[in-house]
């Protein structure tokens, strides 16, 4: 991975397969915070805090336009706000160093659109903000395919991600489709490998055509040291898909 | 030593391509121009594999990748 500073052209920012980019957002924020309790007693001369454990992640974008063209950001965010306590969560991908095999990327679980506001003000064109809250967990990961349109089956074996060594923990796999059409089948897989010889299946997500779309996949046991991404595509068409993993 | 099975997908050199990717140290080591010329093979679940690279084999069989079973039974060997 590159090191070193990233600008605003290395946002990355999709939910459950929009591309929230797209809406010309003007500042995006992830923000994870940890709960600290006040332990200081009797004796001591200074304040101390020790982590209870518990940590709550937000996740924020603002200044979008508010554009009701299909897939952008009216389709993406209306009717996204909870209204029944069997909601369904939302999948959401963010990244601040841009769109590169290997690169940082942070997935969530459980995601609600918590606040969606929309502005509008003499002298602009109308916006919408969003605040994303988080009820289960961050998986900070890599991203192995970055968001690219695909016309045939492909994999990423010639440019795998490298961990150094193998993990024990599982993983958690994250896929966005923003595009699809034509294709009667698409199967996105997660492969892993010890040697770089030999890749197997990690993981598999849905076959699904339906973009957009997004899913998160959970996996146990080794993660081999190298990880690919795979794309089985079914038919003639084309499908623009986005996909990270988080090691246990 | 019985044949070989896979349990998940697999994908691999063809035999005939194994010695360039050794020799480049791996599929993702290898240049443009060797890339195009090497064939991979792809194994689906539950076929045979038994020209799988020897270098990858007891890892694979090890976390339950690939199986090892009887010729005649077609059972996975305890």
């Amino acid at each position: 991975m590159a090191v070193g500073k990233f600008g605003p052209a290395s946002g990355v920012f999709l939910v459950d397969g929009y591309n929230m980019l797209s809406n010309k957002i003007t500042a995006m924020r992830e923000k994870a915070t940890s709960q600290l309790t006040d332990t200081t007693g009797i004796g001591d001369t200074f304040y101390e805090t020790a982590p209870t454990g518990l940590t709550s992640v937000e996740v924020t974008q603002e200044g979008a336009f508010f554009d009701t063209t299909a897939n952008y950001s009216h389709a993406a965010l209306s009717g996204s706000v909870p209204s029944s306590p069997q909601a369904t969560a939302r999948v959401l991908c963010v990244g601040f160093a841009g769109q590169t095999v290997g690169y940082p990327m942070v997935g969530f679980q459980g995601t609600y659109s918590q606040d969606y506001e929309v502005v509008a003000e003499m002298g602009n064109l109308q916006k919408a903000n969003v605040t994303y809250a988080m009820t289960g967990q961050r998986d900070a990961g890599v991203i192995l395919q970055p968001l690219a349109a695909q016309t045939d089956s492909w994999d990423t074996t010639s440019t795998p991600v490298d961990n150094s060594a193998s993990t024990s923990d599982g993983g958690v796999g994250y896929i966005q489709c923003t595009a699809a059409s034509g294709f009667s089948g698409f199967v996105g897989k997660v492969r892993h490998s010890s040697d770089d010889v030999t890749y197997s299946d990690l993981l598999s997500f849905t076959d699904d055509v339906s973009a957009p779309f997004a899913e998160r996949v959970t996996v146990s046991g080794t993660v081999n040291r190298y990880l690919s991404f795979t794309g089985i595509i079914t038919g003639t068409g084309s499908i623009t898909v986005f996909c990270g993993f988080s090691r246990g | 030593m019985g044949k070989l099975r896979a349990t998940v997908d697999l994908v691999y050199p063809t035999p005939a391509s194994l010695k360039v990717v050794l020799a480049a140290g791996g599929i993702s080591k290898l240049t443009p121009e060797q890339r195009a010329k090497v064939s991979l093979k792809t194994v689906k679940a539950g076929k045979f594999c038994d020209d799988l690279p020897a270098e990858s084999r007891d890892a694979l069989i090890k976390r339950g990748a690939v199986e090892e079973v009887t010729a005649r039974s077609g059972k996975a060997k305890a």
